[in-house]
């Protein structure tokens, strides 16, 4: 009797040897490799960290004399401010070091601005940049923060270990008298009154980092196996080509011949890509074999080539859920539910009164509703499971999420010693639901539902506008207060000040956004789907009734005050200009009647905003800043050029506030990263390109309207750090996800039917 | 209608989400009370810094800078000889004892370091807790006394209220001069459990466990006909077909 080893399935050989791969790469991301003896040594990933204070007090008391000024007060705070940031220079840091028992050179020290002033004063600028950076890569580090009310240094201090930590926060008052004591020697004044120093209780340490090694080994793991598993998947696919050339008439496995690439291709453009996913869709691999094909539930490559009747069957009773809203299908209403939150809602401001480990805000309520929903709808299966379609706008998202991801893991050591690790982490899964809600709405909306949810987001747009405008006129935010009227006390909705001027005296006007930046954003994203909809009609109602949406929209995006709210729709405009030359100049009398609109919609805007563009008052902090940035991160780009510093980790509040989404990128995900950026936009109008020029009646106007948002997220990126403000990234992806589900050629005689009228 | 298919898998594999529902409810029950936290009393009280002649009816100079000195009278608590004697006179141990002073004043943003030392810090560790906070320019003091017990809480309230008072008189430098420290009584007193009670734990945990559960149910099986898929593939491949089988004894 022969005894047979079974052989694994290809796919189980791939997955075990990923998941090898990947075991093997955390475990190396965690430890280092120890030849002689051979074994494996933990990295010392452990950042601990201590805390006290100092406060000073002159040899008389104050604190409990009532004869005391605000005058000794001052005076008291100011040589407080003084000696904190002496206590940071190397002289006085050589006896803090000392008294620690830790070698000066491997002590960083900073003594941070507390002051009051504008931040853009205290913001590094390139030399005092490239200094913290080299200092960020010290052992140990002891920063000083003057109270910016009273007398007293705040010191706080990292090490390898909690005993190391408490030891150097401890020694940083005796440390201080020392220099004084010194300093006094040398000048002749011993004995003279000093000031006290005295240190407020014994520095409390902890570890810092709990579990980061945990962090770093699963970030690495999944990385590398999403990775490997990728790199099979694609490797197979070109396999599949290869073996795939014309003439190649190899015979099958299953002993049939394998059609050529020519019929492939025919077959191809008959029934296009969106049937695949329906083939591989878990009801169909359920389904009963042909006659003759056995052990196994795979279909046979002929059945690719022609629809069976099966096929057809599952087509016509997912037509029959109809479409929404005439629908029963619970996903189009939970899309529709979200895009409500999206455009409406305040949801990055309202967060889940509940001690949880992580901020829940209110998309994240929702979102994962959503999500989860799909999943289970993709693996139960069935006629009505969302269908995933993969495209080149999904590859090009997935290559950021990949690229945001890998920037992580490069540099996973050295975030995790400047405690910025979490932070990333934190930022990729923001990122990943950003891009979870591109597949959802790409996957769950079908062809023939595109117009319909188009139609259902210009109302929500313009319902977005109206209540812009009447922010501006009324000086009352209705998006953020109904959000705290409507919502159950469990929430919590921040508030949104609406007569609040900014630092240059402009009203802070910003709808259901969270600044004036990323509500101009949003209503330039939502104009082209009413000046395509201007385009398309035919009827003077319908004509009229677009041009009005259109005017809300450019009256609210003027209504925030913003120079940016003439460029943003001016890019959107143009775009649909350079696809649409002849139609647009054709409307461009009704476009002056829009103009003549603005200043009656929002009176006095229109004017700020062209007074603010004028030659004499361009150089304001808001211009100057903006240009200033360009000098200040290159040492943080030329020191992580390739990979960045890690997706997520320039917070804005720690280093610099950067006025431009494509320079955060290029600092926090490198070159490799800045470029994904692009190619992902890039890739909406690339695709958007082809029906567009075919002037397709069910694909068309989606395509121009996502090419067109695509451009004006460009532009608002070279304006504002547009990722931080999640409703614009939402709105993209969302369109971008339209325009994929439209180029789903099923249905495409409705569709006509659908948008003619 | 995705509801329905959904529903449909679950009820075709009834059996498998019977077991999960009681497994999530055998866990939910037995884990619920073990990882709940335990109740605590809070006691807040107000203290006004204030003047021999009081600064509140009398208008006259000086005691300018005594919002300054209330902050400062406020962090000499945080010195281990003020905790330890505020500990000794609530009669616990000064280790059971946190003290921490937080400010109203806004503050510029904290470096990473400082926050993550802020937050460590702040985590509830010891048993009893004394919160102070400050106000900018404002001579009030609020504590807030954190203990297993009301009686506890309000002790160490009242304690740490002395101990303020105490350390003010031994810095005057004259009697006349002192400021002194007026309770403004007992503004809020409650017992609370910091997070979800025991029950709602429980609840929730069965809940989310056997949510997770049927979800497995779902997406298990179809995880695992793709891996058996492509073995059936590679079967096909190496076990040759009956046609093959035919076609080559009729060339042999």
């Amino acid at each position: 009797m022969k005894l047979t080893i079974p052989t694994p399935a290809p796919r189980v050989r791939v997955l075990v040897m990923s998941v090898t791969a990947a075991t093997l790469a955390a475990i190396a991301s965690v430890n280092s490799i120890v030849l002689v003896p051979p074994g494996l040594e933990p990295r010392p990933l452990q950042v601990a960290g201590a805390h006290t204070r100092i406060t000073l007090e002159l040899p008389r008391p104050l604190v409990s004399d009532q004869l005391a000024t605000n005058g000794d007060y001052r005076t008291l705070h100011d040589r407080t401010v003084l000696l904190g940031t002496l206590l940071t220079s190397p002289p006085a840091m050589r006896h803090v070091a000392r008294r620690a028992g830790i070698a000066e050179g491997r002590i960083a020290a900073v003594t941070r601005v507390t002051a009051d002033v504008p931040a853009a004063i205290t913001e590094p600028d390139s030399e005092r940049r490239a200094n913290e950076i080299r200092e960020a890569k010290k052992l140990y580090r002891l920063e000083v923060d003057p109270d910016p009310q009273t007398p007293t240094l705040q010191i706080t201090t990292q090490a390898p270990t909690v005993d190391e930590a408490t030891r150097l926060a401890d020694a940083a008052a005796p440390g201080l008298r020392d220099f004084n004591a010194e300093l006094a020697r040398r000048e002749g004044a011993v004995g003279a009154p000093a000031l006290r120093i005295q240190q407020l209780g014994d520095a409390r340490g902890a570890v810092l980092n709990g579990g980061a090694s945990a962090v770093i080994a699963a970030l690495t793991f999944v990385f590398v196996l999403l990775f490997s598993l990728a790199a099979a998947a694609l490797a197979a696919r070109l396999r599949a080509r290869v073996g795939a050339r014309p003439g190649d008439e190899r015979l099958h496995p299953a002993g049939e011949r394998r059609p050529g690439a020519a019929a492939r291709k025919r077959a191809r453009a008959g029934r296009a890509f969106h049937e695949l996913p329906l083939l591989l869709s878990p009801a169909l691999l359920r389904s009963p074999l042909p006659a003759g094909v056995g052990g196994g539930a795979i279909v046979p490559p002929r059945d690719v080539l022609e629809p069976r009747d099966s096929e057809r069957a599952l087509l016509s009773e997912r037509l029959r859920g109809g479409d929404w809203p005439r629908t029963t299908r619970v996903l189009p209403w939970l899309v529709a539910v979200m895009l409500a939150v999206i455009w409406l809602v305040p949801f990055n401001v309202i967060t889940l009164a509940v001690p949880l480990p992580i901020d829940v805000t209110f998309d994240r309520l929702v979102l994962p509703l959503l999500v989860g929903i799909w999943l289970l709808a993709l693996a139960a299966g069935g006629p009505h499971a969302p269908r995933l379609r993969p495209t080149p706008v999904h590859l090009a998202i997935a290559g950021v999420v990949a690229v945001a991801c890998l920037s992580l893991v490069v540099n996973a050591r050295d975030l995790n010693h400047t405690l910025e690790l979490m932070l990333g982490v934190k930022k990729l899964a923001l990122l990943v639901s950003y891009l979870s809600m591109f597949v959802v709405v790409a996957s769950v909306v079908r062809a023939s539902e595109v117009p319909a949810f188009l139609r259902y987001i210009l109302v929500l747009t313009v319902i977005c506008a109206l209540g812009t405008i009447w922010e501006y006129r009324f000086h009352y935010n209705i998006f953020y207060a109904w959000s705290d009227q409507l919502l159950p006390a469990i929430f919590d909705v921040g508030s949104a000040e609406s007569s609040a001027t900014d630092d240059m005296g402009r009203r802070v006007v910003r709808g259901p956004a969270q600044i004036p930046l990323e509500a101009v954003a949003m209503l330039a994203m939502g104009l082209p789907i009413a000046i395509v909809g201007l385009i398309r009609s035919v009827e003077l109602k319908h004509r009229l009734l677009y041009g009005l949406a259109a005017a809300l929209l450019l009256a609210a995006t003027m209504s925030t005050y913003r120079k940016s709210a003439f460029i943003a729709p001016a890019s959107v405009v143009l775009a649909l200009a350079y696809f649409r030359r002849r139609e647009l100049m054709r409307l461009a009398p009704l476009g002056l009647v829009i103009i003549v609109m603005i200043p009656v919609l929002s009176p006095g805007a229109f004017g700020s905003i062209v007074s603010q563009l004028s030659g004499d008052r361009l150089n304001v902090p808001t211009v100057s800043d903006r240009s200033s940035d360009y000098d200040a991160v290159r040492p943080d780009v030329w020191s992580h050029l390739m990979f960045g510093r890690g997706y997520g980790s320039y917070e804005h509040t720690t280093y610099r506030l950067l006025d431009q989404e494509l320079l955060r990128q290029l600092i926090e995900v490198g070159v490799l990263g800045l470029a994904a950026y692009l190619v992902m936009v890039g890739s909406v109008i690339a695709v958007a390109r082809r029906p567009i020029r075919l002037r397709r009646p069910e694909d068309s106007p989606v395509a121009l309207i996502a090419a067109a948002g695509a451009v004006g997220f460009v532009v608002v990126s070279l304006l504002f750090d547009v990722m931080s403000f999640p409703h614009a990234p939402y709105i993209f992806l969302s369109m971008a996800a339209l325009m994929v589900a439209a180029m789903a050629p099923q249905g495409r005689a409705d569709e006509e039917a659908r948008w003619s009228s | 209608m995705e509801l329905v298919t959904i529903l449909r898998v679950l009820a075709r594999r009834w059996a498998v989400v019977a077991i999960g529902a009681a497994l999530a409810v055998v866990t939910g029950v037995t884990l619920a009370p073990a990882v709940a936290s335990k109740p605590a009393a809070r006691v807040q009280i107000k203290v006004l810094v204030d003047t021999r002649a009081s600064r509140v009816v009398n208008l006259g100079d000086g005691a300018e800078a005594i919002g300054t000195q209330a902050a400062l009278l406020a962090q000499a608590m945080l010195d281990d000889s003020q905790r330890s004697a505020i500990a000794r006179g609530a009669g616990i141990r000064p280790s059971d004892l946190g003290v921490s002073v937080a400010s109203a004043v806004p503050r510029p943003p904290a470096s990473p370091l400082k926050k993550r030392t802020e937050e460590v810090a702040a985590a509830p560790a010891h048993p009893f807790r004394l919160d102070l906070l400050i106000q900018p320019d404002v001579p009030i003091v609020t504590l807030t006394a954190t203990a297993p017990s009301p009686s506890l809480a309000q002790r160490l309230a009242a304690v740490a209220t002395g101990a303020l008072e105490a350390f003010a008189a031994s810095q005057a430098p004259t009697t006349a001069r002192r400021l002194i420290v007026r309770p403004l009584g007992a503004v809020g007193s409650e017992v609370q459990r910091p997070g979800a009670s025991p029950r709602l734990l429980a609840v929730g945990t069965v809940v989310l466990l056997f949510v997770l559960w049927c979800c497995a149910v779902i997406v298990v099986p179809p995880i695992v006909r793709l891996m058996r898929g492509g073995g059936g593939e590679e079967r096909r491949r190496a076990t040759p077909t009956a046609t093959s089988r035919a076609s080559s004894s009729s060339a042999g």
